[in-house]
């Protein structure tokens, strides 16, 4: 029978907890990171969110036929070229151009270019 | 329990072994475990083919009592015993030898020593029980490991979740890149919107009429009536550049940087 020596047991034991104190070592810095890289995260991704929520909208024509629907506005023509959204206003009121102008402006659209005169206003919408 | 036998022999490299007969009553063994490795050595036998070492006096003590024999052959020696100890009787006084003994069928008792080649500072027995030790608190160590990891790997799913939800992109830098070109943008349209207010608080202010504005990049441009030259330049230069002015008969443009 072969005897195993007892002290090369204990040196086998205490290699085996060594490794284990490094790796748990190992292991609590890498989820300390990732503890790290998660709240950076969060903040992170909550800016992305509110960011894209509020400059990142995609019917930007159905959002305009609406505010042109909630003031009773008619006389309006939204193209759409390339990147961009076009709209012209043309109305004998200018209050309504005045009021359709605020409502723009006070949304988040991307706006690229205004042109407002007493009889009419050209808005270039970015998207 | 050495100091007892002090006064009798040199107990310098002894080791004791004691079994309780009865009540008050103890057998003592001493040994030196040199002599037992060098004897061992002398007969060619390594202390790793040795299982555990036994007393002769205690294993052939059962035999003895159960059969009438007064002297056993053991390997070609004469033992006997005599006053309840073993002892070899010398050849020339050999009488009744008995059939040799097959040690083979001896049943060993617990009575056992073992020894210790290995470490003077450390019993086998104790070193047994730090490796055991050490091995419990590895696994303790160990599952604590896999519980970190297992965290580990929850924060990074959620973390993929999120990033899907949202729909961003896949890497830290790409998302930093989008949201500073957001917050560029935003930072931009801000600027727009409230040049565009403080523009409309002046003709608010002033009654002016404004025929027509212009907002292109970083810059406004518009044409008004009903105020003079210096009250306007005078009021935009509080908060911007002014980059054009011009008088067409009641008609001033001016423009500035946003």
């Amino acid at each position: 029978m072969i005897r195993i020596n007892p002290m090369l047991v204990l040196l086998l034991a205490i290699v085996i907890f060594i490794v284990s104190i490094s790796s748990l070592k190992q292991s609590e810095i890498e989820l300390n990171s990732q503890i790290e890289n998660r709240s950076d995260f969060i903040l992170l991704s909550d800016k992305y969110k509110s960011l894209k929520s509020t400059w990142g909208k995609k019917d930007i024509q159905k959002e305009l036929k609406k505010i042109a629907k909630q003031l009773s506005i008619k006389d309006i023509v939204v193209v759409k070229k390339d990147k961009l959204i076009i709209v012209k206003i043309k109305n004998k009121n200018i209050r309504d151009i005045d009021r359709f102008i605020n409502k723009i402006l006070n949304n988040s659209f991307l706006i690229n270019k205004l042109n407002i005169t007493s009889k009419q206003a050209i808005i270039e919408i970015g998207r | 329990m050495p100091s007892l036998f002090e006064d009798f022999v040199d107990i310098t490299n002894l080791k004791f072994y004691v079994k309780k007969l009865e009540d008050s009553k103890y057998l003592c063994f001493g040994y030196n475990e040199s002599k037992i490795l060098d004897i061992l050595k002398t007969v060619n036998i390594s202390l790793n083919q040795i299982k555990d070492i036994y007393f002769g006096q205690i294993e052939l003590d059962s035999l003895v009592k159960t059969t009438t024999q007064t002297c056993m052959k053991v390997d070609n020696i004469c033992l006997s015993y005599i006053d309840d100890i073993l002892v070899q009787i010398p050849i020339t006084l050999r009488v009744n030898i008995n059939n040799d003994l097959n040690i083979d069928n001896i049943k060993l008792s617990k009575d056992k020593i073992y020894i210790n080649s290995h470490s003077k500072y450390i019993e086998p027995k104790y070193s047994y029980i730090l490796s055991l030790f050490f091995v419990l608190f590895s696994f303790i160590i160990f599952s604590k490991t896999i519980v970190n990891n297992n965290l580990a790997v929850d924060i990074l799913e959620n973390t993929n979740k999120v990033k899907i939800k949202y729909n961003m992109p896949n890497t830290m830098i790409q998302t930093k890149s989008i949201i500073k070109k957001l917050e560029k943008t935003f930072v931009k349209q801000s600027n727009i919107r409230e040049a565009f207010y403080y523009l409309l608080s002046f003709k608010k202010q002033n009654n002016i009429q404004i025929l027509d504005m212009q907002i292109k990049n970083n810059s406004i441009e518009c044409k008004l009536t009903d105020t003079t030259m210096v009250k306007i330049k005078q009021f935009i230069e509080k908060k911007y550049k002014i980059s054009v002015s011009r008088k067409n008969d009641d008609i001033i443009t001016i423009g500035f940087k946003i």
